[in-house]
């Protein structure tokens, strides 16, 4: 919702804060802020306004109250003279059903002056990026935004009359099958019976609540309104304008059921700032249809219950004085109870628990003190899947594997998504290899040498949606580079199979499955085996009492940028004397890289007449462009040449 | 020195399974028991039970991604609360009354476009806490313990008035860390409507549910939560 400072500031005698600080007051009182916007000579604050609070919130009227609520402060309400009312021709309502229609209320004006807005109607709309339309829809919008009720105007002598009376006769009624409607914005609407309508006796005015019709449209030459200020169902609103994909703020002020008494004030201000623009305007009597009158609502309280809720001692004075700011009126009651009279547009505190917030807030969550939850006895059980799912990690990290985690959609598979994100995630994956195929394995063989493995070892443990609902599966998989010296990646896979099956029991073997020779591509081999957790873990007894597993340390306390630039390999191999520590030639070669090293590493040594050979493989990368082979060669000349000055190294 | 040998070396684990199982260590000292949940979820235990009800409002503020075909009312849970429902719910079934406390790590999904700080599938963990008596200053030293052993005991919380349908009051909760107030996620007392969705009668709570992959992000200074589910192993290796 956004909003306008100086509206703002005209619900207020004394100067605001500045926008910043209303923005940090709204923030701690009631809203988030989404951001605050200089505009000219005005300051736009966006306030979010949740659904809770968008029955009373989603105008400046709302947002001007919890603000003199936090403040302590008063608001002003705009002094506007209301017209007086006198006999107009005839205007009949006619609600079919109540439960769609809570109140209607209709009202004649005659003899106006359709014209452009005065400056400052102008600059308060387009101040909120509203644009100025003429003096009457612009006074239904202006009203619409100050106080959150939507309003509307017909053309008077566009509205049909009943043939025989000569009475103009408003109906609210479901549509009929194969009406249709052009709305304002010239759009031809098909209607069904889901769809509520104003009508008059020769069809739609408008889709309820929604979006006004072209047929009775307010323009230059109007001169008579029938003026409309309703409550409709804030369900059928909202399945409406879903269906119909028009969502206008009326519709949006519809759904959140603004209070139906708001209905009477608007009518009443709409008029008034009307009567402000058409001075000679001429107002007939309002003709008020409300079959569903609304209660009011008490909320009996205990402020002691409040203050526990909360954890903070509060007395009954500050919590008074907390919900008179909002309007509420308190009144004792025996034992120590208070009685909540709950203004008429605060629909959404129904509960204990909402005075509680309501307290809570205004007196300051700061305030609420830290305080832990005694010690429970017995000692927490341990949850057998999350258990075995750990012992697995634990059993793979040890053995190796890393692992990794990826989507959860897919571009085939059984379980289909309504409305995906992309073509390619149309459906939830079917099984975890997929993905470690086509993503984690091959991937990572280009990324080796910056890895400093010599082959991929990853595992990913998650869920899977075969046709019958979801599965917690596992993929262990393995990449290596075609003439891997130990074993192929079908006999490494095999391997982990069956040490996995040894470890976790007999139903392993039908729980897994092994994909040998995945991808057969001239530089790498590589091997995938699948398990069934869920069927695994069935078979296994429950967890320990104790938690017993035990992860690697993190390696890091900080993430270090990946570069998305290419890197370059050079190894370096060379004869020292037998005395020479690997560290020393280690740090030389480091200092002498730089920054641009990732990775520095002895890969080789060996004995030989005497002599010790290292080899040293170093990986550059830059972080910020593509090195080229000649800076690689430049700094690994002068590594050679520090190495044979510091260490006597021959460079082999 | 040793020579460069990987296959003596330790595979690492994911950032944000080191996170669930730090969490799970940090909460066990306060008697919270891991509990779990599935990923479809029915329209009831994501909305109905966490009182929001259809056509609300309310379910505009999660994007969810429905199952074909939608009449089924099948979905991918768009947040891990609707294990505490799943959970209070077995626990009266085997006749066990509060107190309750559970900690629910979990994969979560949001139909939203993805970008560096927003990813449509992430994990969230979801604390809850029922017995007699529960009070928000009880939330506030939890969450404060939490945070101070995850990210340091340097840091400070505070909470912000919000919404979210379940519980009331409804809070945004804060961290602090260095000089910059980070939004952690939602929290607050557990709904009346919450309890009597699984028939309990008599208690209060409080309930949390920080995003994890956020967690993580802020606690190791990673830039792009799509890092996470890259399978990328200059990634995973770093942890």
């Amino acid at each position: 919702m956004i909003i306008s400072y100086e509206w703002l500031q005209t619900y207020f005698k004394k100067k605001l804060p500045s926008p910043e600080k209303v923005a940090e007051i709204l923030t701690f009182a009631v809203f988030e802020i989404e951001s605050v916007e200089k505009k000219g000579n005005d300051t736009l604050i966006d306030v979010k306004v949740l659904p809770d609070r968008a029955h009373y919130a989603l105008c400046h009227r709302g947002i001007a109250r919890e603000l003199a609520a936090a403040l302590g402060a008063e608001i002003v309400l705009p002094q506007k003279r209301v017209p007086d009312s006198e006999k107009l021709a005839p205007l009949t309502i006619r609600i079919e059903d109540k439960k769609d229609c809570r109140r209607f209320m209709g009202r004649r004006v005659s003899g106006v002056l359709v014209a452009e807005s005065p400056r400052w109607l102008r600059e308060r709309l387009e101040a909120i990026g509203q644009r100025s339309i003429n003096n009457i829809v612009d006074a239904a919008n202006f009203v619409m935004f100050d106080i959150g009720q939507p309003l509307h105007a017909f053309d008077a002598e566009k509205v049909a009359a009943s043939d025989k009376k000569q009475e103009t006769r408003i109906m609210i009624r479901r549509a009929k099958k194969g009406e249709k409607i052009i709305t304002l914005d010239d759009r031809e609407v098909a209607l069904d019976s889901d769809t509520l309508l104003v009508a008059d006796d020769e069809g739609p005015l408008g889709i309820a609540g929604v979006k006004g019709g072209k047929r009775a449209a307010v323009g230059h030459t109007t001169q008579n309104l029938i003026l409309e200020a309703a409550h409709f169902d804030p369900t059928l609103i909202r399945r409406t304008s879903t269906r119909l994909e028009l969502r206008t703020d009326a519709s949006k002020r519809f759904e959140n059921e603004p209070a139906p008494e708001l209905v009477a004030v608007a009518m009443k201000e709409f008029s008034a700032l009307i009567a402000e623009l058409c001075p000679d305007a001429r107002f007939g009597e309002i003709v008020d249809e409300y079959p569903a009158p609304q209660t009011k609502r008490t909320i009996v309280i205990r402020a002691e219950d409040v203050s526990e809720k909360l954890g903070i001692a509060v007395s009954a004075k500050e919590m008074v004085n907390a919900l008179e700011r909002l309007g509420i009126e308190v009144a004792p009651e025996k034992n120590g109870r208070l009685a909540l009279q709950i203004p008429p547009e605060r629909l959404d505190l129904t509960i204990p628990e909402d005075i509680a917030e309501e307290v809570g807030r205004l007196i300051g969550y700061e305030k609420v003190p830290a305080v832990l939850p005694s010690k429970l006895s017995p000692e927490p059980r341990i949850n057998k899947q999350f258990y075995w799912e750990w012992k697995i990690r634990e059993f793979l990290t040890n053995e190796g594997f890393s692992e990794v985690m990826t989507s959860s959609f897919a571009k085939k598979g059984k379980v289909g998504i309504e409305k995906p994100l992309a073509e390619d995630k149309s459906f939830l994956r079917e099984d975890l290899r997929q993905n470690m195929l086509n993503a984690a394995l091959a991937k990572n063989v280009f990324y080796l040498p910056l890895i400093g493995t010599s082959r991929v070892k990853i595992f990913e443990i998650g869920k899977i949606f075969p046709e019958s609902g979801e599965q917690t599966s596992l993929c262990v998989g393995v990449a290596q580079p075609k003439g891997f010296k130990e074993e192929t990646a079908d006999e490494t896979i095999e391997r982990f199979r069956k040490s996995l099956v040894s470890k976790f029991g007999d139903s392993a073997p039908t729980a897994c499955k092994v994909f040998k020779g995945e991808i057969a591509s001239p530089n790498f081999d590589i091997a995938t085996f699948v398990v069934n957790l869920d069927f695994l873990f069935a078979a296994l007894g429950d967890a320990p009492r104790q938690w017993d597993i035990k992860i690697p340390p993190a390696k890091t306390g900080i993430y270090k940028h990946i570069s998305p630039f290419p890197f370059i390999v050079r190894d370096i191999a060379f004869f020292v004397s037998p005395e020479m520590q690997p560290e020393d030639a280690h740090r030389c070669i480091e200092k002498e890289t730089g920054s641009l090293a990732q990775r520095v590493s002895l890969f080789d040594r060996f004995e030989k007449n005497g002599k010790t050979s290292f080899a040293f493989r170093v990986v550059f990368q830059a972080d910020d462009r593509t090195l080229t082979d000649e800076e690689a060669n430049t700094i690994m000349e002068k590594v050679s040449k520090a190495l044979a000055k510091k260490f006597k190294a021959e460079i082999r | 020195m040793t020579l460069e040998n990987t296959e003596i070396d330790k595979g690492h684990i994911h950032p944000i399974s080191r996170a669930i199982f730090e969490i799970r260590g940090i909460f066990a000292d306060l008697g919270f028991e891991i509990a779990l949940g599935p990923e479809i979820e029915s329209e009831r235990y994501n909305f109905d039970a966490l009182n929001v009800p259809p056509d609300h409002p309310a379910r505009d503020m999660q994007d969810t991604f429905w199952l074909k075909p939608k009449n089924a009312g099948n979905l991918l849970r768009t947040h891990t609360s609707p294990v505490q429902v799943r959970y209070m719910e077995a626990q009266l079934k085997a006749g066990i009354q509060p107190p309750y406390r559970i900690i629910a790590p979990g994969k979560v999904f949001r139909n939203e476009a993805t970008d560096a700080t927003h990813e449509a599938e992430f994990f969230q963990v979801e604390g809850l806490y029922v017995d007699k008596n529960v009070s928000l200053a009880q939330l506030k030293g939890t969450l404060l313990f939490f945070f101070q052993k995850f990210l340091g005991n340097k840091i400070d919380i505070r909470f912000r008035p919000s919404f979210f349908p379940f519980v009331e009051p409804a809070l945004e909760v804060d961290v602090k860390m260095g000089n910059r107030w980070l939004e952690m996620g939602g929290a607050g007392m557990v709904h009346p409507n919450v309890f009597s969705a699984v028939g309990l009668k008599g208690y209060t709570g409080f309930a949390f549910g920080p995003g994890l992959d956020r967690l993580v992000m802020v606690k190791y200074g990673v830039p792009d939560v799509r890092l996470f589910y890259s399978g990328d192993l200059r990634f995973v290796g770093q942890f």
